[in-house]
Order: structure tokens, then C-alpha cells, then sequence
């Protein structure tokens, strides 16, 4: 076929020249048919045919059109127009072939083209499918809108998210999914955007398929051609509503904080870490009348007097980071200082170093006012405490001495470390010891008033006799917080209730004695009561044993009851003596049953005479008392006949004593004494000395009561009764083995 | 002993006395019974004897003088008092109220048995008088009322005719009224009808005992 072709080739070179001859000799133009011929065989038959028709086509013209005609031979005059017509066929010939050659090279290069563009595109749309993947699987809308801004592309996310199908989004469409608000808002934006063609982003809610907008961000970027236009727009849209939310909740909560510093009543700074004033809240501003710039310069504000130390104080705590804490004036926009408390702590970063100082300063004026009024009242009371002249001190809920005034310490010459831990005891007289330790112990447990006389310790030894009272002070709660005592030297007053009671206990002696005298009658009576029996029994005895026959059965029978009734006589002789007996006081335990019932015994015949019914209410397991059993005697005797007589004058009703025993508490026996007589005007003062109602008394009997009483350490009090009458009572304490 | 043999009464608050008192009355062959209190002795049943009554001045409740004048009108017995503490003023007021003794304790057997005799001879003419006083009172009684007018002044001595002029009446009714007064009194001679009268205690303007 090559073989074939490349003949048909070179055929046709030397048929296109001997057409040219054949055309060129009629009409007498050879060069022009030649030309063509040359062009023809170059261009169809490539460069071996080109070079044929060249060389073919000089022979034709050089034989015959150049003179000498048809001779090859070439006439001097010639030679300048065959080489001419030469270089005009060689330059169509190689014309022609590199016109021929480009020809082929770049239909080779198409076929190659033709065949590389087939594969690409095949390329082209896996890259496609792969990209639209992508868009259609990241996580945020995305979408292309033509450079007119109508969207000709959303992806599936966006689809999905707005619940709208890509066919109402196309276009203007996707207007629906956008918030109004922010369409009207942003449509200057996006005029502005279309505008000036750049990336861009702004802010806006799309609405959900389910209806709820949400914020988004809406980035978009242009696409441009090589001249710059913008061809398409992308843009995608992510999710900020959570940002958005913690962002809104953020600045809420910064407005917060910030309403919470301006508001509050303090003033509040913060300090960079090198100490220089950084912010300050509303309140400072207002305060101090100046505003930041001015407050830098803070040494102005600070009262001249304490600037060295606050300065001091400050730099301090820039240097080493300790708090800061600090008492100082600061001056009012009106010129006044008045006090403030600063605190100022760092806050440091995660290495440690300090990024920011933060300082409160708190009014504390009106405080540093009090606790000065309060320092003055102080003063003023330890003042008083310390100079009065008594004996002050306090001591915890539980008794620890926690203060004693000045006089303490002076009087006993001892430190305050030796009366705490129960040591005041050791100053006590041992006799007084025992007492006192009872009482401050029932009133410690109790919380009653604390009452007690001792002997404390002076200085230089001697014992003096104190008054000592003690007041619980206690809280809202009624709890005992404290207690208050005071101790009075009563000394002198002492010896002169000692002088008095001597006194009383000579004239109660007196008294006792005239009671008695007054007695005698009755005493007489109960005397002769068994004597009488004695006398008679002996006579009716004598008589039995004189009868014929004698009564030998009588007379025992008489004959015992003459030493039965001796008996008794002996008894009532014992009793009598007892109350003439005058002994020291003495503390035995007693039965006050006993001493009651010994006491009605002697009274039996007054009562009796003076037609006074005798009622007795004693309970019989009655714990014994410790006492004086004479002086406990005369007291009942004295209440008894103090009840017998008040109701002499009673006609109208019955006479009626009644004695009632009973335990008190759980240490004290009370005794009760009620008579239906005339009655107490003042239950109080018919205890005075030389107080009587009765026409002979001399008053002194129930002064004396009292004294026995409280010599006993008892209480004795008088009431007017329910009805007639007068009520006596008094209270005697335990004998210790009985104080359970 | 029979109903009418002579009683003592013994009141005292003290059962030591009462015992002893009992006993030493009854060796001497006496009747005796004993009282704790003066309401116990009012309300007790009393033989219808010659009695007296040993009492205690001091006793509960009521005294022995206050018994003695709740005694005294009746026909109370004799009372001796016997005391443990004999002060002068309610020995006198015993004494004036009627007691045949007064005995501070303790007393002799003596003393108290001879009080005793003599309180009971006493009231055994006591009982006797008032016997007499009875029959008298039965026959007065049986006296019209203007016989009543008339006996005190036959009694005083006055004549029939006086009398008359007093009463404003005939002389001839005195008489008839002076022969009914002694019939019905049972009087012998004027001399017994002015003892009766003086028994009665009648004098003139006046009615029998009060």
C-alpha cells in the first residue's frame, strides 16, 4: 500500500508538471502552471514528489521557454530568470512541506488529544461523583448560587437541615429557610457582597425542618474566570448556635458580674501584677469623684496619715504576693476620709505568676466608730470594776475563773493563774470550804442565783469574812453564758451580826426560860397526870390487898400500872429537863417527827385548855435533819404556842392546829404550822424583833425562830393561809447521809 | 348491887387516871363508871341512883366547868373536880357553881373517897328533896288559878277579910278558896302550908320556881 501510495505520489508529481507544460505552452505562462504544479505534487505528495516536480518543472521551463528553446542550454541572458523561476518553485516546494508537516504534527496531536480527552473526562466524572459526596457529606449546607446570587446548587446536609427540596431551593427558593429578620437585615449585606466580590462571611438563623432557627455562619467565596468576573458563588453555612448560646450566655453572665461589681457596696479595683491600677467598678468612681485616669495616681485619695503605710503595705505585697490587708482612709468626693478595710488577693496563672491583683475595699466607718465607743465604754467599765471596792470576777459556765479585778489580786496577793482550776478554793478558810463547794456547785448545775459568806485569805494571812453572790448571765437561749460574782467584805459587819447573835442567843436562853415559866402549868399537868395515876393505883393496890378476902388480882393489876405510869412520869420529867438544858449547838441528825411529837406532848394540856383541836399530818419516812435538838424544840414549841395563842380570840369557828411534815426537795424537810387563829396582817415583819400582837408578849418569839432557823441554814416564812389563820413554814437541810 | 345502889362517874381524858381512879372507888366497894369525854358522859344511859361525878377540869373539847353548868340545872349529881393544875379562879368558879370539892392532882385515897361519901349523902338528900318538891308540884298543879292567887296570901298571914279587900272579893269566897288550897295541898295546919309554900319558893306576885 506505502509501496503503492509513494508511486501514486510521484505520479502524481509528474502528471501535475507534464498538465503544467501541456497548460503552460498554449498559452505561453509557464511559471504561474508550474507553480501550481509544484504546490499540487508538494502538498498531496510530500517532499520525495515536491523535490520531482521542482526538479521536473526547471528541466520543462529551462527547455522550452528559456531561449535558446527546447535546448537545455541556458543563454547568459537567461540565467537571472531561471533562477528565478527556480527559487520560486524550491520556496513553494518547501513552503508547501512545512506547511504539510505542521499539518501532520498537529493531526497527530489531535488523534493523541482525541484519545488523552477520553480518558480525562472518564476522570472527571468519578472526581465529580467522589466531590459531590464530599459536599454532600460534610458536615455543614453548603451551596453554589450563579454570579447573580441564584442558587443553582445546595447540598444534601443543607437539604436535610431545612427539610426543603432541592427544587423550591433552586433559584430564590432558599429564601424560605431564612430567617425574616435577618433576610431584611442582611440584604445590604449581600448588595454589598455582590458588589465587591470577596469572601465574606455574616451571621444568621436558618430555620430548621422542624421550624427552629438556628444561628449559622454563612461564608461565602466567589469564583472567578481569568478575567476577573465572578462565574459562581459558594458558600456554606455552619452551625454556631451553641457557640452562639455559650457566647450570649457568656456576655449575660459578664453583665452580670459586671452589675454585680457595680453594685455592690464596696469599692473594687484590680491591680496589674506590677501594682498599677487597672479597673475599677461604678462604686469606686462615684465615691472618690474621679474618674480612672485620675485614680492611677491613688495616693491622692488615701489619707496623708496612712499613705506610708498602705504604701508600704502595698508594695509588699506586689513584691511577694502576699494578700494584701489594710485599714485606710479614702477620701470622699466631698473631702471627707472615712475608713475603708482593703483586701487584695492575687490571682495567678497556671505557673504561678501573679496576673492580676483584685481589691475590695469595704466601709467600715460606721464599725471603727462603734468599736471605738465601744473600746470607750470598755474602758469606762473596766474603770469601774477595777475600782470598786469589792471584790469582782467571772468565771465560765462550768465555774474555770476566766477574770478577777484589780481588788482581787491586791487583796489576796495572788495572780489571776492561781484562781483559775478551783485554786481561790485553797484561799478559803477549810471551815467554809465544804459550804461554798456545795452552793457554786448547785448553782453551776442549776443556774440559780449563787449566794454564800466565807472566810478568804488575805495577803498577809488573816481570814476575812466576804459576802459572795454570783448572777448567771445567759444567752437568747436561756443557756448560762457566764457567770458575774462580786465578793463584799463584810468583816465588820460580821462581827457585829456575831455580837447580835450572841445577844439573841442569850435572850432566846431568856426566852426559852419564860417559855418554859409560861409552860409551868402545863408542865405541872403533865407531871401529875401520872402521878396521880401512880397515887390512886398505890391506894386502890393497898385496898385490894386490905379486903377480906384480899384481891391479889386487882392489886397486880394496879400494881402494874403504878410502874407503867412512873414510867411515864419519868419520861415527861426527862422531857421538861431537856428544854431548861442548856447546851452547846450541836448537829446530830434528828428525827424532826420525834421532836414534833415531843413538843405536842408538852402542849397536850394547853391545847386541851384552851380547846385547840390538834391535827398532825407527819409523813413517816421523814430523812433526818441535822440540828440542835433543844433549839429545834423551842422553835416548834414557839410556832405551836405562837398558833395556840393567835386563836385565842376565836369564838366563831373551831380551834384548829395542824402540823404537817414533808420532804421539800432533795435536800431540805419542810415543816408546815397552820392555825384557824386571827391571822398576818404582814406575813413578813412579825419576824422583826419587839413585833407582838399580844397585849404580855415581849415579840421575841419569832425573831427567834428565824434566827434558829437560819442558823440551821433552813428558811422560815409566814402566809396567810386559805380560810382563818396564819401558815408557818420553814425548811431544814438533809443530814448529809441523807442528800442523795 | 341493885340498881339503886349509889354510883360514881368518873369523867377524865387521861385513860391513866380513869384506871386508877376506877379501880381505887371500886376496892372500896362502889359502883363506878368511867368516861373519856364530857359528850361521851351526856350521852351515856344513867341509872336512876344516888350519884356523883369525878371530873376532870381540863378536858378536850368541852371543859369540866362548862359540863358542871349543863349539870346544874338538871338533877345533875354532886361533881368534884379534880385538877392537875388547881389555879385559884376556876377553883373559885367550881366552888361557886356547886362542887362539893375541889382536889388538885395527885389527891390522897382519902380525900377523894370522903368527896366521894359526902357527894353521895348529898345527892341522896338532893333526890329526897326533890322527891318531896314532886309531890308538892303534883299537889300545886291541882290549884284552880284563882286559887294560885290566893295561897300566897294566906301564906303571908293576911285574914280572909284582907284578903278579900285585896282581890276585890267577898270574904266568904276567901274562905271557901282558903279550905280548898289546904285540902288540895294536903296541909294540916297553916304552919305546914307556909313551909310548902316556902318550899315551892311562893311568894307573893310571883309563881313557883323559875
Amino acid at each position: 500500500m506505502r509501496v503503492l501510495s509513494k508511486v501514486w505520489r510521484y505520479g502524481l508529481a509528474a502528471i501535475s508538471c507534464g498538465l503544467a507544460l501541456a497548460v503552460a505552452i498554449p498559452l505561453d505562462s509557464p511559471s504561474s502552471c508550474f507553480f501550481l504544479a509544484v504546490m499540487v505534487s508538494s502538498l498531496y505528495g510530500g517532499k520525495g514528489p515536491g523535490a520531482l516536480s521542482v526538479l521536473l518543472s526547471s528541466l520543462a521551463f529551462d527547455y522550452f521557454f528559456l531561449p535558446p528553446r527546447y535546448h537545455l542550454w541556458i543563454q547568459q541572458s537567461s540565467y537571472l530568470r531561471f533562477a528565478v523561476f527556480l527559487g520560486a518553485v524550491l520556496l513553494i516546494a518547501v513552503l508547501i512541506e512545512a506547511k504539510r508537516r505542521a499539518e501532520d504534527a498537529r493531526r497527530e496531536i489531535d488523534d493523541k488529544y482525541r484519545e488523552a480527552s477520553a480518558g480525562a473526562l472518564d476522570e472527571a466524572r468519578k472526581s465529580e461523583a467522589r466531590l459531590r459526596l464530599i459536599i454532600d457529606s460534610i458536615p455543614a449546607p453548603a451551596w453554589s448560587s450563579r454570579a447573580d446570587g441564584s442558587t443553582d446548587f445546595v447540598n444534601r446536609r443543607w437539604l436535610d437541615y431545612t427539610g426543603i427540596t432541592a427544587e423550591e431551593a433552586l433559584g430564590w427558593g432558599w429564601k424560605v429557610a431564612y430567617h425574616p429578620d435577618d433576610l431584611a437585615r442582611n440584604a445590604d449585606y449581600w448588595r454589598s457582597v455582590l458588589a465587591s466580590p470577596e469572601e465574606r462571611e455574616v451571621e444568621g438563623r436558618l430555620r430548621r425542618f422542624d421550624g427552629t432557627y438556628r444561628w449559622f455562619l454563612f461564608r461565602v467565596c466567589p469564583l472567578r474566570d481569568e478575567s476577573g468576573r465572578v462565574v459562581q458563588w459558594y458558600g456554606t453555612c455552619i452551625d454556631i448556635e451553641d457557640r452562639k448560646q455559650a457566647a450570649d450566655a457568656l456576655r449575660a453572665s459578664e453583665l452580670n458580674f459586671r452589675l454585680i461589681v457595680d453594685s455592690i457596696p464596696g469599692l473594687l479595683c484590680t491591680n496589674t501584677a506590677a501594682g498599677e491600677l487597672e479597673l475599677v467598678n461604678e462604686t469606686l468612681l462615684n465615691y472618690t469623684g474621679k474618674p480612672l485616669e485620675e485614680l492611677k495616681h491613688w495616693s491622692e485619695v488615701v489619707h496623708p496619715g496612712d499613705l506610708p503605710a498602705v504604701t508600704g503595705l502595698w508594695s509588699r505585697s506586689v513584691a511577694t504576693g502576699r494578700p494584701f490587708n489594710v485599714e485606710v482612709r479614702i477620701r470622699r468626693a466631698d473631702g471627707a476620709y472615712r475608713w475603708f478595710h482593703c483586701r487584695g488577693l492575687p490571682s495567678r496563672d497556671v505557673d504561678g505568676r501573679i496576673v492580676r491583683w483584685y481589691n475590695l475595699l469595704i466601709d467600715v466607718e460606721d464599725r471603727i466608730n462603734a468599736e471605738e465607743a465601744l473600746r470607750a465604754s470598755e474602758s469606762h467599765l473596766r474603770l469601774i470594776t477595777e475600782t470598786i471596792p469589792a471584790l469582782v470576777w467571772r468565771t465560765t459556765p462550768d465555774g474555770g475563773v476566766d477574770y478577777v479585778n484589780r481588788r482581787v489580786l491586791e487583796y489576796t496577793g495572788k495572780r489571776l493563774e492561781d484562781w483559775g482550776n478551783a485554786g481561790w478554793l485553797r484561799l478559803l478558810h477549810p471551815d467554809d470550804v465544804d459550804s461554798t463547794v456545795r452552793r457554786w456547785r448547785q448553782s453551776t448545775e442549776t443556774g440559780q442565783s449563787y449566794q454564800v459568806a466565807y472566810r478568804l485569805q488575805r495577803a498577809d494571812g488573816a481570814y476575812r469574812w466576804f459576802d459572795a453572790r454570783g448572777e448567771p448571765l445567759r444567752d437568747s437561749e436561756g443557756r448560762v453564758v457566764q457567770w458575774y460574782g462580786i465578793c463584799i467584805d463584810m468583816e465588820d459587819s460580821k462581827r457585829t451580826e456575831d455580837a447580835l447573835r450572841n445577844t439573841q442567843e442569850r435572850l432566846s436562853i431568856a426566852s426559852q426560860v419564860a417559855t418554859v415559866g409560861e409552860l409551868s402549868a402545863s408542865i405541872a399537868h403533865e407531871v401529875n397526870q401520872p402521878l396521880t395515876a401512880v397515887v390512886s393505883n398505890g391506894n386502890a393496890c393497898l385496898r385490894w390487898l386490905a379486903a377480906q378476902p384480899p384481891n391479889l388480882a386487882k392489886a397486880k393489876e394496879a400494881a402494874e400500872r403504878i410502874v407503867r405510869d412512873g414510867k411515864d412520869a419519868g419520861e415527861v420529867v426527862r422531857r421538861i429537863r431537856s428544854l431548861f438544858k442548856r447546851a452547846a449547838h450541836e448537829e446530830v441528825p434528828l428525827d424532826l417527827n420525834e421532836v414534833i411529837v415531843e413538843v405536842l406532848s408538852l402542849l397536850r394540856n394547853e391545847t386541851a385548855k384552851r380547846r385547840v383541836t390538834v391535827e398532825t399530818d407527819l409523813r413517816p419516812d421523814l430523812a433526818p435533819v441535822t440540828g440542835d435538838r433543844v433549839q429545834l424544840q423551842q422553835l416548834i414549841l414557839n410556832l405551836l404556842l405562837n398558833g395556840v395563842e393567835a386563836m385565842d380570840p376565836v369564838t366563831d369557828h373551831p380551834k384548829r392546829l395542824f402540823i404537817r411534815s414533808k420532804r421539800d426537795s432533795d435536800d431540805t424537810v419542810l415543816v408546815e404550822i397552820r392555825d384557824s387563829g386571827v391571822g398576818l396582817k404582814d406575813p413578813e415583819t412579825v419576824f422583826d424583833a419587839f413585833f407582838t400582837t399580844k397585849a404580855n408578849g415581849m415579840g421575841m418569839g419569832l425573831a427567834i425562830c428565824r434566827s434558829i432557823v437560819q442558823a440551821h441554814n433552813g428558811r422560815l416564812w409566814a402566809a396567810s393561809g386559805e380560810g382563818p389563820g396564819a401558815t408557818f413554814c420553814f425548811t431544814l437541810p438533809l443530814h448529809l447521809s441523807s442528800v442523795s | 348491887m341493885t340498881s339503886a345502889d349509889p354510883i360514881v362517874f368518873v369523867v377524865d381524858d387521861d385513860h391513866r387516871v380513869r384506871e386508877a381512879l376506877c379501880s381505887l372507888i371500886a376496892s372500896v366497894g362502889l359502883r363506878v363508871t368511867a368516861y373519856g369525854s364530857a359528850t361521851e358522859f351526856l350521852e351515856a344511859e344513867k341509872p336512876d341512883a344516888p350519884a356523883c361525878l369525878v371530873l376532870d377540869l381540863q378536858l378536850p373539847g368541852s371543859s369540866g366547868l362548862e359540863l358542871q353548868r349543863e349539870l346544874a340545872n338538871g338533877s345533875g349529881p354532886p361533881i368534884i373536880f379534880i385538877t392537875g393544875h388547881g389555879d385559884i379562879p376556876s377553883s373559885v368558879r367550881a366552888m361557886k357553881a356547886g362542887a362539893i370539892e375541889f382536889l388538885p392532882k395527885p389527891f390522897g385515897d382519902e380525900e377523894l373517897l370522903a368527896a366521894i361519901d359526902a357527894a353521895l349523902a348529898l345527892d341522896r338528900k338532893g333526890r329526897r328533896e326533890r322527891a318531896e318538891l314532886a309531890e308538892l308540884q303534883k299537889h300545886y298543879a291541882l290549884l284552880t288559878p284563882r286559887e294560885r292567887e290566893v295561897l300566897p296570901f294566906v301564906v303571908a298571914g293576911l285574914a280572909n277579910k284582907q284578903t278579900a279587900a285585896e282581890l276585890g272579893t267577898s270574904e266568904i269566897t276567901i274562905g271557901v278558896h282558903r279550905g280548898q288550897i289546904m285540902r288540895k295541898m294536903g296541909a294540916r295546919s297553916l304552919a305546914e302550908l307556909v313551909r310548902m309554900a316556902d318550899k315551892l319558893t311562893l311568894t307573893r306576885g310571883a309563881g313557883p320556881a323559875k
